[in-house]
């Protein structure tokens, strides 16, 4: 080859590379960051990004130079160039992708041990032995050895408050250790929660994007997420595991706020639950704090609320005697009434 | 070997003494053992059910062109997207692929006269209607609702009836396959014929020998997996139902272990596909024949040892989920590995874009982006985040329709002549192309970034704020619909009325080109003669392949002469 097509096929890699990491840092896939896992996360996935495209461009660009080069002219007749092997490209096209794949798979370990690392060690099937919940799992597991420090003096596996989940078609039951039970999620900002989720009839998943966590809920075992909420908002919790008819509109909210707020309003609950046994119901729709949306905007009104009292026709009495029922059948929290 | 360039008085033959006794069209109707009529009845039987599945897509997308549930609405959308999948892996891509391209083709690749078990294959082929009928009647009686990956507990409250309907048809597509993969085994082990070894046995063969091995072992899982939810559906046991002490994930183990495999089913004939359409359309033979037959046997063993990938998030350990990460990311060497030598295929070549030629170019440019959103879905943490929402339905599309879809038009394009024995019109198949590639892409593309922002699969009813996106995805779909259009008037034409084809349009150098078109029941004219490599282009001069079309017109004279006189029409 030339001294002239060398330096065009350098000038080539030197402009796919860029445009890679530019479209890298800049795709505009993933909404906003607002916990601990996101930042983590979004960095392997903008890494990840950038190879991507970079191997999309050159497999096309080379895909497009031979469709152009190589195409048959009017007139032409007879064969290509009979070449069928190359034994130095056969190894490098080899190589390179199982460094890349190499590279892909130590960073995803990382993350994940940064992420998750702990909270998942087994399904254990806490519920339908009756056992005692997240305290006997956590002795001697072997997950426990990996505890990257995220935030000074938070990790994992030493949550700052532990809510327990449980959801059901269509909707989620969040727990709190002073036994409130909401059907939204509040959380005080840059503390450490860890969550023990279970389902009580079908699949289910929790999911919350801004947060880049997901876990599913699934009926007879317990399964975990441990993070830390680091920007105030509302964000939404998506149910993400197929679980009926209704799959679609299952969803309500997770709201960050701090830490002296969700105190207040944890306080206004459980006055508002002694008083009333309705208030559970009202817990869906409780009194917009400052970083609640509009009251009359769409995002107030969960969708859970919505979808039981309109289509499914459930009343706060029916809630009640759900939480009743639960206490009675599934296992037993710490600290909960 | 066959018709070659420089023979005119062979390329185009006249109907006359050289063509095969007429057969009577209702054959394709009976219970034939012929391999080369159950491949047709298999791609004609898929392409009905194709058409079933894109009008249940079609309904899909029309519901989620806005964000309310007003098309379809709730119940009846779950249904939709159920059938929908489900149709298309068990009715159309899995039987198109093995038993109609691998039945037609193999026998006639290694120079065999047919099958192993002709009668197997009979019965494996009339065990596809069947199917179709339960599910079809699923579509009036009670539709299966709980996702073509049915999870327990879900598919045990999900309807009876419907959920029953889906397992039974799956039972018997399930037969099906293992019937075939047992005879395609036997056929390629056994009945090549004599002087062509492994080694020389045409890339389609490897790939249906790989895909045979992973169904024989993965299906009969399925099945096991299957019966079981059948006894918790009727018979009130608890293998799956936690509320008897039974395990949900077990469910998700044994389905997956088949469901993974299946995919590699799914593709492994379809990369051969390509590794046949590319020689002869570029005019050069296969770059690195041996790494691509071998890969494929890479490809079916890692197949087998990743199915928890589909099950991230469903409380699996943690060193489970790490295992599974690696041998996933693994499978992406041999893929790599061939469409690395595809492109040095075409590289030096003589390309003709004929409508074959144009379908693997999509393939390739199509496949790669699905394999690179599941090397995002390989990485544990980064799967998590977009397990269950559109960002997998964009990857599954982009492997499955612009990777599958594409390779069947492509062999459809490229063998039609040989099944037929006519020519399909190229301007309408360009045209097919051109609208089934703006249609494919503007309907899954978004799809990537709807899941990244947000959007969870196998909802009715969505976000308003992902509405844009949406609304470009269905108006895609539409455009996909009509692009059925060109190439069924484009098929059923030609097959009544298009030009004759000859032997060997494509003078291509595999053994299905060197026998008429279509060819004779016993597929050869005496018996075949095996005068080069099946990918030798350029490597011969003009006086050799000369040389080859006298030898082969001889021993077709031969034969006629020696059958019976009233042969010729």
């Amino acid at each position: 080859m030339s001294a002239l097509s060398n330096i065009i096929l350098v000038g080539i890699g030197v402009l796919l590379t860029l445009a890679s990491l530019w479209y890298g840092q800049n795709h505009h896939l993933l909404p906003e960051a607002a916990a601990n896992s996101a930042p983590l996360f979004d960095s392997l996935f903008n890494s990840t990004i950038t190879i991507a495209t970079g191997i999309f461009l050159v497999v096309e660009g080379v895909l497009l130079y031979c469709v152009i080069r190589y195409r048959k002219r009017r007139g032409e007749h007879g064969d290509g160039d009979p070449s069928h092997g190359n034994v130095l490209l056969e190894i490098v096209w080899t190589a390179v992708p199982a460094l890349i794949i190499l590279w892909l798979g130590l960073a995803s370990i990382d993350v994940y041990q940064a992420i998750y690392g702990g909270t998942n060690v087994g399904g254990h099937m806490h519920a339908a032995m009756g056992m005692g919940s997240s305290e006997e799992a956590k002795a001697g597991e072997p997950g426990y050895a990996y505890t990257p420090v995220v935030l000074p003096g938070k990790e994992m596996g030493q949550p700052d408050l532990v809510v327990q989940v449980q959801g059901m078609q269509y909707g989620w039951l969040f727990t709190y250790e002073s036994g409130l039970v909401t059907s939204e999620l509040h959380l005080p900002l840059n503390r450490r929660v860890r969550l023990n989720m279970t389902a009580l009839d079908v699949n289910h998943a929790f999911w919350v994007p801004q947060f880049r966590l997901k876990q599913d809920l699934i009926p007879g075992r317990e399964t975990h997420l441990e993070f830390v909420p680091t920007q105030l908002g509302t964000y939404p919790i998506i149910c993400a595991e197929l679980c009926g008819p209704y799959h679609g509109v299952m969803a309500t909210q997770l709201i960050v706020e701090r830490p002296e707020d969700f105190e207040r309003w944890q306080q206004e609950q459980l006055l508002a639950a002694r008083g009333d046994s309705s208030a559970l119901a009202l817990a869906a729709d409780s009194p917009p704090t400052h970083h609640h949306p509009p009251a009359d905007s769409p995002a107030a009104a969960s969708a859970f609320a919505q979808v039981h009292h309109q289509r499914l026709g459930v009343s706060p009495a029916d809630l009640t005697s759900l939480k009743l029922h639960k206490d009675s059948v599934l296992l037993t929290r710490t600290g909960t009434g | 070997m066959t018709q070659l360039q420089g023979n005119p008085s062979l390329v185009a033959a006249p109907r006359g003494s050289l063509d095969p006794p007429e057969e009577p069209w209702w054959r394709f109707l009976t219970f034939s053992t012929d391999h080369k009529v159950i491949g047709i009845q298999y791609l004609v039987t898929t392409f009905f059910f194709y058409l079933v599945g894109g009008a249940l897509a079609v309904a899909v997308r029309a519901e989620l062109a806005t964000p309310e549930a007003d098309f379809l609405g709730f119940e009846r959308y779950n249904g939709a997207f159920t059938l929908h999948a489900t149709i298309m892996i068990f009715l159309w891509i899995v039987p198109a692929l093995v038993g109609g391209f691998g039945n037609y083709l193999v026998p006639l690749m290694i120079g065999a006269r047919d099958m192993a078990f002709p009668k197997l294959n009979a019965v494996a082929f009339w065990l596809v209607p069947p199917t179709g009928i339960l599910l079809l009647a699923s579509l009036f009686l009670e539709p299966p609702s709980a996702g073509w990956t049915s999870y327990p507990p879900l598919s045990l409250v999900s309807g009876k009836v419907g959920e029953e309907l889906w397992i039974l048809s799956i039972l018997l597509a399930g037969t099906s396959s293992i019937l075939g993969a047992v005879n395609f085994i036997t056929t390629i082990l056994k009945m090549r014929m004599p002087g062509m070894r492994m080694q020389d046995m045409p890339l389609f063969c490897w790939a249906m020998l790989a895909a045979s091995v992973l169904t024989l072992i993965a299906t009969p899982v399925l099945a096991g997996a299957l019966i079981l939810l059948s006894f918790d559906l009727l018979a009130g046991t608890s293998f799956f139902n936690p509320s008897g002490g039974g395990d949900p994930v077990v469910y998700q183990h044994m389905f997956w272990f088949y469901s993974h495999p299946a995919v590699y089913i799914m593709i492994l004939p379809v990369f051969g596909i390509i590794s046949e359409i590319l020689p002869v359309h570029a005019r050069k033979p296969i770059f690195a024949y041996k790494a691509i037959a071998y890969s494929s046997l890479a490809i079916c063993f890692l197949g087998l040892i990743v199915w928890a990938h589909h099950m991230f998030t469903s409380g699996t350990p943690d060193w489970m989920r790490v295992f599974f990460m690696i041998a996933t990311m693994s499978v992406a060497v041999p893929t790599g590995i061939k469409v690395f030598s595809w492109l040095a295929t075409l590289w030096g070549g003589k390309i003709h874009f004929r409508s074959a030629m144009l379908f693997s170019l999509g393939f390739i440019s199509m496949f790669v982006i699905g394999g690179l959103s599941g090397i995002i879905l390989a990485s544990v943490p980064l799967d998590i985040y977009v397990h269950d929402t559109y960002f997998v339905v964009a990857h599954l599309h982009y492997v499955l329709f612009g990777g599958s879809v594409f390779g069947i038009y492509a062999g459809l394009y490229h063998w039609f002549p040989k099944m037929t024995g006519r020519l399909l019109n190229e301007f309408w198949g360009r045209v097919h192309f051109v609208l089934t590639f703006v249609g494919f892409n503007m309907c899954f593309l978004p799809m990537h970034k709807l899941g990244l922002m947000g959007m969870p699969r196998r909802v009715a009813q969505y976000d308003p704020q992902f509405a844009d996106l949406n609304w470009i995805s269905s108006v895609g779909a539409f455009v996909l619909a009509i692009s059925t259009l060109p190439f069924l008037v484009n098929a059923i034409y030609s097959w009544v009325a298009g030009p004759k084809a000859g032997d060997n349009p494509w003078q291509a150098l595999t053994l299905e080109w060197a026998t008429s078109s279509p060819p004779p029941a016993h597929n050869f004219y005496g018996d075949p003669i095996l005068l080069t490599g099946p990918y030798d282009y350029g490597l011969h001069s003009k006086e050799t392949l000369d040389y080859f079309a006298a030898q082969l017109q001889s021993l077709r004279e031969l034969a006629l002469a020696e059958a019976e006189p009233t042969t010729s029409s």
